[in-house]
């Protein structure tokens, strides 16, 4: 154990030890303290030691606690941040909306989409239900073509991308369209 | 030191979220699903393309994972703190069958384990289709 030294008692704790005057400061696990001391103090310096020791591990102690909580608060306050939550769910943003602006229910025709948009990636009831996979190009606007939604390197752009749900009437005309983010 | 070491400890807490999650199905868009009158159209209008199809689209699957509770654990060491967060995943589908018309005829939403990936097949399996719904 290393020599006892009353700055020891009043600036930290550790265990110390005077041959003369033995004095011990220690902690368990929760914090409480633990204070002996042996011959050569005297009452009045106990009291001051023991006294100054609760003051130190009171503080210590709140310090410690302060920081889990502050912790936890945090890590909380990360969690509530970053917790978002999309639906399945028709995209309602205006802008995206009027960039599909030719798709009018009622006048425009399956030959005039097949013509703009291609092929279909998916269809559904023979052809009456389809849907195309579009993408957010790196300039912000939306296409069909995957290849249009790549990066100047070379790579997949890893922007936005929808599924455009059409729904045809019997006439062949549109009938219904819906657009969704793609969610993977 | 010691004080740094007699005054640390962990702090293990489960903390509700708002839900987290990608393609949920809402409980808005559940009820307006109605068997016999829902049409194939209007499901995938309301929610977009299904993650599985079968027996040409007799059935149909929508599935996804949300979480509405993390884990926060906090380590404190005297007067330093830190912790971290973790959102603990559900995962769940709906499954729906239409008749030859395209007419929603019954419908269920499932839980599913993680590595049970095929919603159908689960419906298929458990054949209760008011397991959730």
């Amino acid at each position: 154990m290393a020599p006892c030294r009353q700055r020891d008692v009043k600036t930290r704790f550790r265990h110390c030890a005077d041959h003369d005057r033995t004095l011990a400061i220690g902690h368990d696990f929760l914090g409480r303290k633990e204070v002996r001391q042996g011959a050569g103090f005297g009452a009045a310096e106990e009291r001051r030691v023991i006294a100054t020791a609760r003051i130190l591990t009171a503080s210590r102690l709140q310090r410690g606690r302060s920081a889990v909580a502050r912790a936890v608060r945090s890590a909380a306050c990360a969690l509530l941040v970053a917790a978002c939550a999309s639906y399945a769910e028709p995209v309602k943003n205006a802008d995206t909306l009027q960039e599909l602006g030719f798709l009018q229910p009622g006048i425009t025709a399956r030959d005039e989409i097949v013509a703009r948009l291609g092929t279909p990636s998916q269809n559904y009831e023979n052809g009456r239900i389809v849907s195309y996979d579009v993408y957010r190009t790196p300039e912000g606007r939306l296409t069909v073509t995957p290849a249009a939604g790549k990066g100047a390197t070379g790579e997949i752009f890893r922007g936005h991308r929808y599924t455009l749900i059409l729904v045809f009437a019997s006439d062949g005309t549109l009938d219904r369209e819906n657009l969704f983010d793609k969610h993977e | 030191m010691l004080a740094a070491v007699s005054l640390s400890g962990c702090v293990i807490l489960p903390v509700p979220t708002p839900p987290i999650g990608h393609g949920l199905v809402s409980e808005d868009a559940l009820k307006s699903i109605k068997p016999g009158t829902t049409t194939r159209a209007d499901v995938l209008l309301a929610l977009g393309e299904p993650t599985e199809r079968e027996e040409s689209d007799r059935f149909l699957a929508y599935d996804w994972k949300e979480s509405h509770v993390s884990i926060v654990v906090a380590v404190a060491a005297g007067p330093y703190g830190a912790a971290g967060g973790a959102p603990i995943w559900s995962y769940r589908c709906l499954a729906l069958e239409f008749d030859p018309e395209g007419t929603v005829t019954r419908f269920a939403r499932l839980r599913r384990n993680k590595a049970e990936t095929n919603c159908l097949a689960a419906w298929h399996e458990k054949g209760d289709p008011s397991d959730e719904q």
